[in-house]
């Protein structure tokens, strides 16, 4: 007969998961009606522009397949001079000083040439100079959107917060997408973050990605298997594990279009402490009962390991 | 409503026949919103066919029952195809599409859900000419 004896601080029974949650998060808005045409696809459609057809890429970041340009109204050719019988019958812009009618435009961006589609309603910028107000926002929303107080997402690790040398420690982060409000140049922007990649630093040297899966939690009996985002420490340990998480962002300009946010967001949970401990197993021909003095018997000392 | 008829233009293995099939097909899928007749739509289109499956079993339910949908129909703003043919021996084509607001009304006429008017949407329809007609294998969406 063949008895397991385990070290008394062996961690199996340890079932809690810890989560670390940075900052808010305010979940954007979205139409999700049973008919609603919005829903996101199943491919990750990319351009191949070499050879003119679209590739299911997946695993890929989603591109922003659209493109924008806006134009005044009733500018006439000398800048920043308005045609006053003209406002008169464009969209009211009473929500502030200095009210200009702006109207939008947007194509696919695979579409050679452009096909503009007018973006209905107009809408306004409110600045003395509106001919650069809109550039000025472009040139700094991407500053801008790094220094938002992006929730990076919950971090989970399984088994936490110790797992063992050697065994798979699943990694899994729930991220959501996350809207904010911020004023720029006397402009009100609404801008719209979105992850799309995760980087996990082990704090051992090692670390994945940044890759599109966020893993997934694993129910208890599965512990220990192997997944898209798990990982094997090799030595024991406290090691400080680190995610961050790749935001993509659009910004829309007084209820404008949503924009493209050029590059990605990065933003990064605290470190986070894992120990790392051994197990030992040893396999003893005898039961307690034949031999009281075996290892990992009640009351038997174990040895150093 | 009247039946979308297939237009002499959108059977042609070109391009312009191709970006004619597709607002044709989308034709249809309005036609499937409005009636809830789903079954002219699913006769030229796979099983497969990603965004299909997201909106289809929708715009059934809501049409049984004594349900029906207020507008929530797609407009097409531009179609465009490189009509360059795949490795599968498929066409695609791009088209620049947006849904209206609407709403589904239970049997009573409340409102159960409303649609808000999408921003601008991208669409891949990918289609292949088979037997002297277009049929399609898939529409999905760019852009996640």
């Amino acid at each position: 007969m063949n008895l397991r004896a385990k070290a008394s601080w062996r961690v199996f029974g340890i079932i809690s998961v810890f989560a670390i949650l940075v900052g808010t998060s305010a979940a954007a808005t979205a139409d999700d009606s049973d008919v609603s045409w919005t829903k996101s696809g199943l491919g990750v459609w990319r351009f191949d522009s070499g050879a003119g057809v679209w590739v299911d890429a997946p695993g890929e970041v989603p591109e922003n397949p659209n493109i924008y340009k806006f134009e005044y109204l009733c500018l006439d050719d000398s800048k920043n001079n308005f045609d006053i019988a003209c406002l008169a019958g464009a969209v009211r812009c009473d929500q502030g000083e200095n009210g200009r009618p702006v109207r939008w435009f947007s194509s696919l961006r695979v579409f050679s040439p452009p096909l503009w589609s007018r973006i209905a309603p107009d809408r306004c910028v409110y600045s003395e100079k509106p001919d650069d107000v809109l550039g000025k926002i472009a040139a700094q929303i991407q500053t801008k959107f790094q220094l938002l107080p992006v929730s990076p997402g919950i971090l989970v690790m399984q088994p936490s917060p110790h797992t063992l040398r050697g065994a798979e420690t699943n990694f899994y982060v729930e991220a959501t997408e996350q809207a904010f409000t911020v004023d720029m140049l006397g402009q009100s922007v609404s801008i719209v973050a979105r992850p799309v990649q995760y980087t996990w630093n082990y704090g051992d040297g090692t670390s994945l990605g940044p890759q599109t899966a966020a893993g997934a939690p694993l129910p208890q009996e599965r512990w220990g298997e192997k997944t898209a985002t798990s990982h094997v420490y090799t030595e024991t340990g406290d090691f400080s594990v680190v995610l961050t998480t790749h935001f993509q962002g659009t910004y829309s300009v007084n209820g404008g279009p949503p924009l493209p946010i050029p590059g990605q967001g990065q933003f990064s949970s605290p470190p986070q402490t894992v120990s790392v401990w051994r197990s030992i197993t040893r396999n003893y021909a005898d039961d307690c009962l034949r031999n009281p003095q075996g290892q990992g018997c009640p009351g038997v000392v174990a040895p150093a390991p | 409503m009247p039946v979308p008829v297939l237009p002499e233009a959108a059977k042609a293995e070109t391009k312009e026949g191709l970006e004619a099939f597709a607002r044709y097909w989308y034709s249809l899928l309005n036609y499937a919103y409005e009636t809830g007749d789903l079954s002219l739509v699913k006769a030229i289109s796979s099983q497969t066919c990603a965004l299909c499956g997201k909106v289809f079993p929708g715009i059934e339910k809501w049409n049984t029952d004594g349900r029906w949908i207020v507008g929530a129909t797609i407009t097409v703003h531009a179609v465009q195809s490189t009509f360059v043919r795949t490795e599968t021996g498929d066409f695609q084509v791009a088209i620049q599409s947006q849904q209206a607001a609407g709403s589904l009304k239970n049997p009573d006429g409340s409102d159960a859900q409303t649609v808000e008017e999408s921003g601008m949407l991208g669409d891949i329809l990918v289609a292949r000419h088979e037997n002297g007609s277009w049929a399609v294998k898939n529409v999905d969406r760019l852009g996640g």
